[in-house]
């Protein structure tokens, strides 16, 4: 018996705070709000202006694509966004938390465990307001792009979030780095040549995705730098953050 | 006893803490904290320069000084939150540190926040249970079992700051003006509370700015100029 409630701490000890930082979540309004304002206003509103954008410019970017690319943006963003504000919200009581008795490197997995959770969610908002547009031809490698595309953003708002010490400033930093990217890398304008747009975050999510919105078949490496892209970001993400609730 | 910042060498010596029997004991440590302007401007202000202090078992201590003298900046470096540039930190047991302002997750109630530093202390339900109701008792905020941390006010608030300082039973106690925002009722009982970790053995360290506390404490320090002087 002695044994199983041994068990049993241990596992509580691992569920607790990861139960309480969902709940700190789901409990900001905002980000409920948030989660059915942005991918509506994204899909709906800006793919549509894309997609005129792209008829004048003769990209050959479709409206299924520009609304594809809006899903994946937005899903991106609300994780980013999310991170971010998670990691700087947080900062102190993290801190309060790792004196008490946890690691930082379990805070760590804590705070990324809910960034996948979320991120997940994000992506299903933002896929199933994109389903009301169009029907994707491969539902799997479409719903995986936009989750790598929004873990992918998650964990540079737990980067940035951890680097930069003011929210605002930080806030501002995550925008802009969003924006210039999501214009600056997507083939909006043309197929993106310039020397690293590629190590843009969404560069190869954004070509992976309008290659299988379209139905073409596309380079498989792509995945893979999806994939080491993530890794390195994410690794970079939860250095920093460690360091900062190490401090504490 | 336990070094509160590893990465630095302790440079007392043992023998001087026996023979003191201090549980918290605190040599020669510097600060000075360095902000960078535009290249090439660098800001260094020294804050500590010399600073020592000890607290025996069963007693009360102040740290008294004027705004900016270095006194939460100590306390930060007693309980580890920041790296000192010299010196040495000996702590003997636990600390629990109650920071100067609330640092509580605000969408959390109260009843989970204790939930989860009963955790993160490994503390077991029962004792965890005994321990939160006695201080929600004494410092009588125990009708906000409920309530959201955002939903508190600033003194219920800092009551439960101070509860979760003092939820596993520390040895050492650092306390950063910890009843800021209490009423009168609440500070006396504070007080009350105090004198009973204490007489159990604790050893606590209090900042404080209030004059007609002076009576309360076994030994009072007071920062300036970089240094930690004793005044009783």
């Amino acid at each position: 018996m002695a044994g199983v409630s041994v068990s049993a701490e241990r596992a509580v000890r691992w569920t607790a705070p990861l139960a309480m930082f969902v709940r700190e979540y789901y409990r900001t309004t905002l980000n409920l709000v948030l989660l059915v304002v942005i991918p509506a206003l994204v899909i709906f509103a800006v793919s549509d202006s894309l997609g005129r954008i792209s008829q004048v410019f003769a990209t050959g970017l479709t409206t299924d694509m520009a609304e594809s690319m809006g899903a994946l943006w937005a899903a991106a963003f609300l994780t980013g966004m999310m991170g971010f504000f998670m990691i700087t919200g947080a900062r102190g009581a993290d801190r309060r938390l790792v004196r008490a008795g946890y690691r930082p490197l379990q805070i760590v997995v804590f705070r990324f465990a809910v960034i996948a959770i979320f991120g997940g969610l994000a992506t299903a908002a933002s896929y199933l307001l994109l389903l009301t547009r169009l029907t994707p031809i491969d539902h799997v490698q479409m719903l995986l792009v936009m989750y790598l595309a929004a873990l992918l953003y998650g964990a540079l708002g737990v980067l940035i979030g951890s680097l930069v010490p003011g929210e605002l400033e930080g806030s501002f930093a995550l925008l802009f780095f969003f924006v210039m990217d999501a214009f600056i890398a997507s083939p909006l304008f043309g197929d993106p040549t310039g020397v690293g747009l590629n190590l843009l975050p969404t560069f190869y999510p954004t070509k992976v995705l309008l290659y299988v919105t379209a139905g073409q078949p596309h380079d498989s490496v792509h995945w893979l730098y999806i994939g080491a892209y993530a890794a390195v970001v994410g690794t970079l993400a939860a250095i920093a953050f460690h360091r900062a609730a190490a401090r504490g | 006893m336990t070094d509160t910042n590893a990465t630095l060498p302790a440079s007392s010596d043992p023998a001087d803490r026996s023979r003191v029997g201090a549980r918290l004991l605190v040599e020669h440590v510097a600060k000075t904290y360095v902000s960078y302007g535009l290249w090439p401007i660098v800001r260094r202000v020294p804050v500590l320069t010399d600073a020592s202090l000890e607290v025996g078992p069963g007693e009360v201590a102040a740290l008294v000084g004027g705004n900016g003298s270095g006194k939460s900046t100590l306390m930060m470096i007693i309980v580890g939150a920041l790296a000192r540039n010299a010196g040495a930190v000996h702590v003997e047991g636990r600390i629990g540190y109650c920071p100067q302002y609330p640092v509580l997750y605000e969408k959390l109630t109260v009843a989970e926040t204790f939930a989860l530093f009963r955790v993160a202390y490994g503390l077991d339900r029962s004792t965890a249970a005994t321990r939160k109701a006695e201080l929600m008792d004494t410092l009588a905020f125990g009708q906000y079992d409920g309530f959201r941390v955002e939903h508190l006010s600033g003194g219920t608030r800092q009551k439960l700051n101070l509860a979760l300082a003092l939820l596993h039973d520390p040895e050492v106690l650092l306390l950063d003006e910890p009843y800021a925002g209490f009423d009168y009722e609440t500070y006396l009982r504070f007080w009350e509370m105090s004198s009973g970790i204490a007489a159990r053995g604790r050893s606590i360290l209090i900042v404080s700015h209030f004059v007609e506390d002076r009576a309360r404490f076994d030994r009072i320090y007071r920062v300036a100029d970089g240094r930690c002087e004793r005044e009783r």
